[in-house]
């Protein structure tokens, strides 16, 4: 009993002593803390008491959970109570886009169908739209098939975007069936309006939407933080010429503009450049650090291929990506037009890419074509260590004769990549080339595709990998996906 | 390092709001961009002793959380970001967390201005949102419905796209 006893008094006098030197521990910590700072016991401590559930999170920090949900799922938690119901109305990145109904509108034909899913698209963006309640957003992108007659719906939503002082706005109508002329929506804005988008706008993509010359101008001239610009598909730009003041543009393509005749800039921030459609009068003035480009062409002969390094000469040296989208013949897709094309083409004496890390070849060929002609710009880069192929035919020639190409060792090449229609002779025979002139190949990635009707009568995506096992050799890596998409070849 | 004067700090004490002192290498401690700024202002103006820095805001069972991922993440800082081990690691170490640990640490992560740890955070609790009901959220993130039925049915008419 009297241990027992003894050493329970020992115990809590220990306990006692350690109590108080801990009080006179936290006393002295809270004096130091005192003298030295006396700024961090202010403002921003208050709001955070101990707490642990979500609905006491400050709203800014619900903000950034709900930035993380798309419109759909964001929109849902509406009902969880009042304060998440405003949250929800004050949501700052608003995405519209539906894809299940523009695969509907692609696969339909009637066109009273097309029409109203069209309508109940534009009810659902306005209707978010209008309910929307807070003062910025950051983001606006709408994505669905929309003609010219719904300009008033692109009008109301720019006016809203202008409001909000978006960060980076993307109007992409690109119809679900090409057509050659469409009837676009376009950027429907006065100069003064334009330059409301001044100190907030850094990212604009205006895809099928009618943006003219005079636009762009003044976008370029008024918007001093905009880093990216994306235009594709619009018919009344002719030019963009902006050579009197350096741009503070990072990224800029413009594609697919038919009537484009010049691009004259000064860009000295530049760092990626991209330009598919016909050759243009073309001068990029000092982009010191550009060093991605790409480029293409639909109809492509060794003529228009010269214009693309003339004048963008200087930049091939600085280079780490190119990629060029290529077209190789002329003429219909019906057996009964003359083709017209060159057997081997590609690129002869090309300039040399001593930074190009990843080149990425776009081709649409017939299978009687050759793509051995791009062995020269693939050996006029030494530091190249990824090459992408992404091949696309509608002619599936089974047999033909694989032709030997042998030519510089590729040094330092340690991927490649191959896309969509693979397996086929025309194919396999670059493969052939690249793979028995490589000496550091690591690995061999395929994303192949099921060749579609005729072809696939006679060439099973059973014949493709096979054909692939064959030439690819022990030592390298094969890894073949089989994709069920169906990607554009231009 | 050369530019290492004698008022270039190795150490400093960062104490919770327990009254428990960690002891934190600079580097580990710059992952926060707080302590960060503290240990700058410290050398800016010369001084030689080790700094305690408090934190009023964080427990120390949370803090010592945080300060396991900057010392993590100080260990790669020199890699590239798209770091394979380091997303996994992420992963990993907030799987173990039930819901009050995980936005005690969110705050926690806003509060010592520590981002790339904020936005794992609402990336996690975003995407356990996602596959919930309105009521399992409301059960799990103790959320009281304050409306009145017909406000709630208004509201769900309101936004029917989002439900179907």
């Amino acid at each position: 009993m009297g241990w027992v006893y003894l050493i329970n008094k020992l115990k809590s006098t220990l306990v006692g002593i350690l109590k108080n030197l801990e009080e006179i521990w936290s006393w002295l910590v809270n004096i130091m803390v005192e003298k030295m700072w006396p700024a961090l016991q202010s403002c921003k401590h208050q709001r955070y008491v101990a707490n642990n559930i979500l609905s006491q999170l400050p709203d800014d920090l619900l903000f950034i959970i709900m930035s993380f949900l798309t419109i759909k799922e964001a929109a849902r938690t509406s009902v969880l109570s009042h304060r998440w119901n405003y949250l929800w109305r004050c949501f700052p990145v608003l995405i519209f886009e539906d894809i299940s109904t523009m695969k509907r509108m692609f696969e339909d034909d009637n066109s009273a169908r097309k029409e109203r899913s069209r309508s109940n698209f534009l009810r659902w963006v306005n209707q978010i739209v209008d309910a929307h309640l807070g003062q910025y957003i950051d983001e606006l992108r709408v994505t669905f098939d929309l003609k010219k007659r719904c300009q008033s719906d692109v009008d109301k939503w720019l006016y809203f975007a202008l409001a909000k002082q978006v960060k980076r706005l993307e109007l992409d109508f690109t119809p679900v069936i090409h057509q050659w002329k469409p009837s676009l929506p376009k950027l429907r804005l006065s100069p003064d309006q334009i330059s409301g988008f001044k100190s907030c706008l850094r990212s604009l993509s205006l895809i099928h939407v009618n943006v003219t010359s005079k636009d762009v101008d003044c976008l370029l001239r008024s918007c001093m933080v905009l880093e990216n610009l994306c235009i594709n598909t619009s018919w009344s730009l002719r030019y963009i010429k902006a050579v009197s003041l350096p741009l503070q543009l990072k990224h800029l393509e413009v594609s697919f503009c038919p009537r484009l005749r010049i691009i004259d800039i000064l860009a000295p921030k530049l760092l990626s450049f991209a330009h598919h459609g016909d050759p243009i009068e073309l001068h990029i003035n000092n982009a010191s650090f550009l060093s991605k480009l790409s480029l293409g062409i639909k109809h492509c002969t060794q003529d228009i291929l010269a214009y693309a390094f003339d004048s963008l000469s200087k930049y091939f040296p600085q280079l780490v990506y190119l990629s060029w989208k290529m077209q190789m013949y002329h003429g219909g897709l019906l057996i009964s037009e003359p083709y017209c094309f060159e057997f081997n083409l590609g690129i002869k004496n090309p300039p040399a890419m001593t930074n190009l890390k990843h080149l990425e070849l776009h081709v649409f060929a017939l299978c009687e074509q050759s793509l051995l002609g791009w062995a020269d710009l693939i050996e006029a880069s030494p530091q190249l260590e990824k090459l992408t192929l992404k091949f696309f035919t509608f002619d599936g020639m089974r047999h033909r004769k694989i032709m030997k190409h042998y030519g510089l060792p590729l040094k330092s090449l340690k991927t490649l990549e191959l896309h969509n229609d693979i397996g086929l002779p025309i194919d396999l025979e670059f493969i052939t080339y690249v793979v028995e002139n490589s000496i550091v190949l690591k690995d061999v990635i395929v994303e192949l595709r099921p060749l579609l009707d005729p072809l696939s009568k006679y060439i099973s995506v059973k014949d493709q990998v096979e054909n692939l096992k064959r030439i690819v050799p022990k030592g390298v890596r094969l890894t073949i996906n089989i994709v069920d998409k169906w990607e554009e070849s231009l | 390092m050369a530019s290492s004067s004698s008022s270039s700090l190795s150490r400093v004490v960062v104490k919770s709001s327990d009254n428990n002192l960690f002891v934190v290498n600079k580097k580990v401690a710059s992952q926060s961009q707080l302590l960060k700024q503290c240990i700058d202002n410290m050398e800016e103006k010369g001084t030689n002793d080790v700094i305690l820095i408090p934190l009023s805001n964080v427990t120390s069972n949370i803090l010592t959380l945080v300060l396991e991922y900057c010392e993590k993440h100080a260990d790669f800082a020199d890699d590239d970001n798209n770091n394979q081990e380091l997303k996994q690691w992420d992963h990993e170490f907030l799987k173990k967390f039930d819901y009050a640990t995980l936005n005690s640490l969110t705050m926690a992560a806003d509060y010592m201005v520590t981002k790339s740890l904020l936005n794992l955070c609402c990336q996690f609790i975003a995407d356990s949102i996602k596959d919930l009901t309105v009521q399992q959220i409301r059960q799990i993130f103790d959320i009281k419905n304050d409306f009145t039925p017909q406000e709630e049915a208004d509201i769900k008419n309101e936004n029917a796209w989002a439900f179907r």
